[in-house]
């Protein structure tokens, strides 16, 4: 996909008729393009009646499927195409022929659900748009010269993090492959440690503070920009641990273009997020992230609009100066940051490869807080330096951004489809103005070719149904922070995401849950409620099942959101990282076992060994991963053996030996690339049976809760 | 049908102990192979199973190919080896002033035998640049350098060099050299820094793979086996894997110039 660079942009009609050719053919394709437009218009407007809304919906979704057993892209944009013509068809047709003249409160849940469904088309729209041509962008080849490359400052900002989670970050960075006097790594503690200050001393790596904690990350960035001068500026979280690739995957793009100001990488996490976790489909199901840096990023990247994530990036100094530094104005400093960039008309690029790694958030409540903290953050943007108005932007820029702030206004509309049906069910209020079988006949079509679409370009990155489940669960959470920032997009501050814990053992996370109960307990309540109505006969069947249907996917998507706030024991404080190395075992008697690792972490090792005399429990042994064939040596104790399996935990480690370690499991430039291989294959059908069976498992566990706390009440008693 | 050689300028480096594990592993991976002791000490015989009494070898009979088929001991299930015999002063006296008129004396015996029987001849030498090693070198179609971590052991390695420059890389038929560092522990700052200096001075001879030290050698040893009967899961046995992959690659990749043409010092009986 090099064609596509972004140095050869053409406008936005060229890039959809055709870049080149002569008069008479781009005649022919504008007639194309108009004669395209006019049917598609004739197709959206045309109103039928049931039978033929009917027929037509099922012709165009086989023609659909027949066509999604071809691959290629040119396909993908036709089902695109499709979808949002039929699509704008349902919407065209739910404005005007099923709105209710006149406005009364019974009816209140009518123009909330319209107004939720044109959000969600505007989403629809944008999303199209946004990952319509994804640009898969390769590494550009550094000058042969390597006196040519840029100088490079590293900085590694902490603020209250431990000093454990940070040292695999400083001592990975400092292994990056890159020339030994053109790179400098620096720690930026805003909490002024001393253990901090010693163990940059030991490893020989700069160490920066500041006076005061002005604007957090941010502030402490561009302090650190002032005592610097390298030509570029890498940024890790603390705990984002680089490969060795890291510079030379990225850094090219900065010599080839000099108009590039940024070049971003995925966030690549080790360790499960709450969802991953709680609901056990690590490395099954792809996590909330996927779909952003898998699809998104790489989407935005073809519109020049890829935005800076706060960490695993690459900024030239030159431009980051001239717009002031990192954004202090939002708690999403990052996306703001490069909005500014954008606006100078500098480039940003995506490069689609993790080159390093994270750990995710422990907690559920650790992770809210910091979705929680992106969504006021892109709603304060889209307040106050909107990407929609001011100068720089070209139009694409604009919507792609704007997609990306007014996604987070989602929270209203989920709550809204989480709770239209019980209008019905609960209050017998009619909603839409139409029978149940036309509602069927125009939207069935829309839900269906959106999910058919979304299936073919999303499905290596999001699973089917999985996207209502993630924002259901954050989507209470968010609610009050983003109306807020709305109104009032100068309140907020910084919350630091707490990493690196453990969760003591499994518990039920009340707090976070209680939102989700009563919405789930109201729609049971609405089913229930809407039966009697049916059986003593003040109730239409039809109705009625349209609507328990609709709340029972409410129930099914809000139980498994419940199953997220069970906390599961995690025991480790570091995180094993599942790893296939071949190792030249030492024992204390001289001899050598070859064998394999089963996962590898910073506190220690398990390997696949077959039963041996010589590892007793609390024998030393010398663990040598080979790489490359060489064998690099790290001393442990043996903990014990199970099932053909050793373990052994690292002793004190050498600072030295702490850095072959760390090299062993983060810095190889493969370490993260195949990661998403043990993914399951999304298939829409299975993953909803799934779903529905995880649910109802979580809705009897989380039943037994008031039971049990009952029984533990009267024992006490 | 190729000849192996195992070459080292000091003692010490373990080149017998390889030679047995190699044919080992080598006969496993479906090659013919035949293990040939040139040590008039009989090491290799230790790790085979010979008893200190025999003494029966090719060294007295010379190395005609009749007489040797006869020699060449099978107790082992998958390879063969044929022990160097016990000699008289006298009788290695004759045989060197033999080998001194004749420069291919042993090259065309060797590969006259191997043609009719193997795929690879291992040719354990013995340490230094006598006529013995000559021998083998000039016999020899890929040679195999065995070196300790250690910076004496390195000091060889110029000489090593220009011994094989000379003996080998000057015949068409020679596929090439390559130098394995054995008995390696990593542990030892000192060794890791020879293997990556070797690796810097000699990129297209030093192997990547090592071989290291194992206490266990020294016990199979004394059993009279090698490492495959009581610790096969050795990392020794596991290196040697990577290096007789090494060598089969070498010998299959050949000489794509003239693959059939049998040329130079070679003899059909």
């Amino acid at each position: 996909m090099s064609a596509a660079s972004p140095d050869r942009r053409g406008g936005l009609a060229t890039r959809i008729v055709g870049r080149t050719g002569d008069a008479a053919g781009a005649l022919a394709r504008w007639s194309g393009v108009l004669l395209s437009v006019a049917m598609g218009t004739l197709f959206v407007i045309t109103p039928l009646d049931i039978r033929a809304q009917a027929i037509l919906g099922g012709v165009v979704f086989v023609l659909a499927l027949v066509l999604n057993r071809v691959t290629g892209r040119s396909v993908t944009l036709l089902l695109t195409f499709i979808s949002i013509a039929v699509s704008t068809r349902y919407m065209v047709w739910r404005v005007t022929a099923t709105v209710d003249e006149g406005f009364s409160l019974a009816n209140f849940m009518a123009p909330l659900l319209l107004g939720a469904e044109l959000y969600t088309f505007a989403l629809l729209l944008l999303g199209y748009l946004q990952t319509a041509w994804p640009l898969r962008r390769k590494a550009a080849t550094l000058p042969e010269d390597t006196s040519d490359w840029p100088s490079v400052d590293v900085f590694i900002p902490s603020y209250n993090e431990p000093l454990k989670v940070v040292r695999p970050t400083v001592l990975a960075a400092m292994q990056m492959d890159w020339p030994r006097d053109k790179l400098r790594v620096h720690i930026l503690d805003d909490g002024r440690r001393p253990e901090f200050r010693a163990f940059a001393a030991s490893a020989h790596v700069g160490y920066l503070t500041r006076p005061d904690n002005a604007h957090a990350k941010a502030g402490n960035i561009n302090a650190a920009l002032k005592k610097t001068s390298g030509d570029l500026v890498a940024i890790f979280d603390c705990d984002h641990v680089p490969t060795r690739s890291f510079l030379q995957m990225t850094v090219g793009w900065f010599t080839r273009d000099p108009k590039v100001a940024l070049v971003q990488t995925p966030h690549h996490f080790h360790s499960p997020d709450p969802f991953e976790r709680n609901l056990d489909h690590f490395r099954k199901v792809p996590n909330e992230g996927s779909l952003f840096y898998g699809l998104i990023q790489p989407g935005n990247d073809l519109w020049d609009a890829v935005f800076f994530c706060g960490s695993c990036a690459v900024l030239r100094r030159g431009p980051l100066e001239e717009v002031g530094g990192i954004a202090v104005e939002t708690v999403t400093e990052d996306a703001h940051t490069a909005l500014r960039l954008h606006r100078k008309g500098y480039k940003a690029a995506y490069i689609d490869v993790p080159q390093a790694s994270g750990l995710a958030t422990e907690s559920l409540s650790a992770h809210v807080g910091q979705r929680i903290r992106w969504a006021r953050g892109m709603v304060q943007i889209f307040r106050i330096d909107n990407p929609l108005f001011g100068r720089g932007l070209s139009l694409a820029q604009r919507l792609c951004y704007a997609n990306a702030m007014i996604y987070f206004l989602h929270a209203i509309p989920r709550l809204i489809f989480l709770t239209a049906p019980l209008a019905f069910l609960i209050l017998g209020s009619h909603i839409f103005n139409a029978t149940p079988l036309m509602v069927l006949a125009y939207a069935g079509p829309h839900l269906a070719h959106l999910a058919l679409t979304s299936g073919r370009t999303r499905s290596r990155y999001r699973h089917s149904h999985w996207a209502q489940v993630y924002e259901a669960v954050l989507s209470f959470y968010i609610l009050i922070p983003t109306t807020l920032a709305l109104i009032m997009p100068r309140l907020g501050s910084f919350n630091v995401t707490a990493k690196g814990g453990k969760v003591e053992e499994r518990y039920f996370d009340w707090r976070i849950a209680v939102p989700v109960l009563v919405i789930l307990g109201l729609n049971l309540f609405g089913i229930g409620l809407g039966g009697w109505h049916v059986m003593d006969g003040s109730a239409k069947l039809d109705a009625f099942l349209i609507n328990v249907f609709w709340a029972s996917l409410n129930v099914v998507v809000l139980s498994v959101a419940l199953g997220v706030a069970w906390e599961r024991r995690q025991t480790r404080e570091t995180n094993r990282v599942p790893l296939r190395l071949p190792v030249a075992l030492r024992l204390a008697g001289g001899a050598t076992v070859s064998c394999r690792t089963t996962d590898l972490s910073l506190g220690g090792v398990s390997l696949d060994v077959a039963p041996n005399p010589d590892l007793e429990p609390g024998s030393l042994v010398s663990v040598g991963p080979l790489i490359n064939h060489e064998e690099i040596p790290i001393p442990g104790r043996v903990i014990g053996e199970q099932d053909g399996t050793l373990r052994v935990r690292f002793e004190t480690l050498t600072l030295e030996e702490e850095r072959r370690l760390v090299r062993i499991l983060y810095s190889r430039a493969n370490a993260w690339t195949s990661w998403d291989d043990s993914l399951d294959r999304d298939r829409p059908m299975l993953t909803a049976v799934a779903l529905v069976a995880r649910a109802l498992a979580i809705l009897a566990r989380t039943a037994g809760v008031p039971f049990a706390l009952l029984r533990r009440a009267r024992s006490t008693a | 049908m190729h000849i192996l050689s195992l070459v080292s300028l000091k003692g010490g480096t373990g080149r017998t102990a390889l030679a047995a594990h190699l044919g080992t592993i080598l006969a496993q991976a479906h090659q013919r192979c035949l293990v040939l002791d040139m040590d008039p000490q009989n090491g290799l015989g230790h790790w085979f199973g010979m008893q200190p009494g025999e003494r029966v070898g090719f060294a007295r009979r010379g190395l005609g190919h009749e007489d040797l088929v006869d020699f060449v001991r099978r107790e082992q299930p998958d390879v063969h080896y044929l022990p160097f015999g016990a000699t008289s002063a006298d009788e290695l006296l004759q045989l060197e002033a033999e080998m001194l008129r004749q420069p291919d004396w042993l090259a065309a015996r060797v590969r006259a035998l191997a043609d009719a029987d193997y795929d690879v001849v291992l040719l354990d030498t013995v340490a230094g640049q006598g006529e013995w090693t000559r021998q083998a070198l000039r016999a020899s179609h890929l040679t195999l350098g065995v070196l300790l971590a250690d910076p004496a052991s390195y000091a060889t390695v110029p000489a090593l060099r220009d011994l094989l420059a000379r003996t080998c890389e000057v015949r068409d038929d020679h596929l090439g050299s390559m130098l394995l560092l054995n008995q390696m522990d990593a542990r030892v700052d000192l060794q890791r820094d020879v293997r990556a200096a070797l690796l810097r001075a000699v990129p297209d001879l030093a192997l990547p793979v090592t071989v290291p030290f194992d206490a266990a050698l020294r016990e199979a040893i004394g059993r009279g086996q090698t490492l495959f009967h009581r610790s096969p899961d050795s990392q020794v046995i596991e290196a040697l894997r990577e290096v007789a992959a090494a060598v089969v690659d070498r010998l299959e990749a050949g000489l794509p110039a003239a693959p059939s043409t049998p040329d130079g010092p070679e003899v059909h009986p």
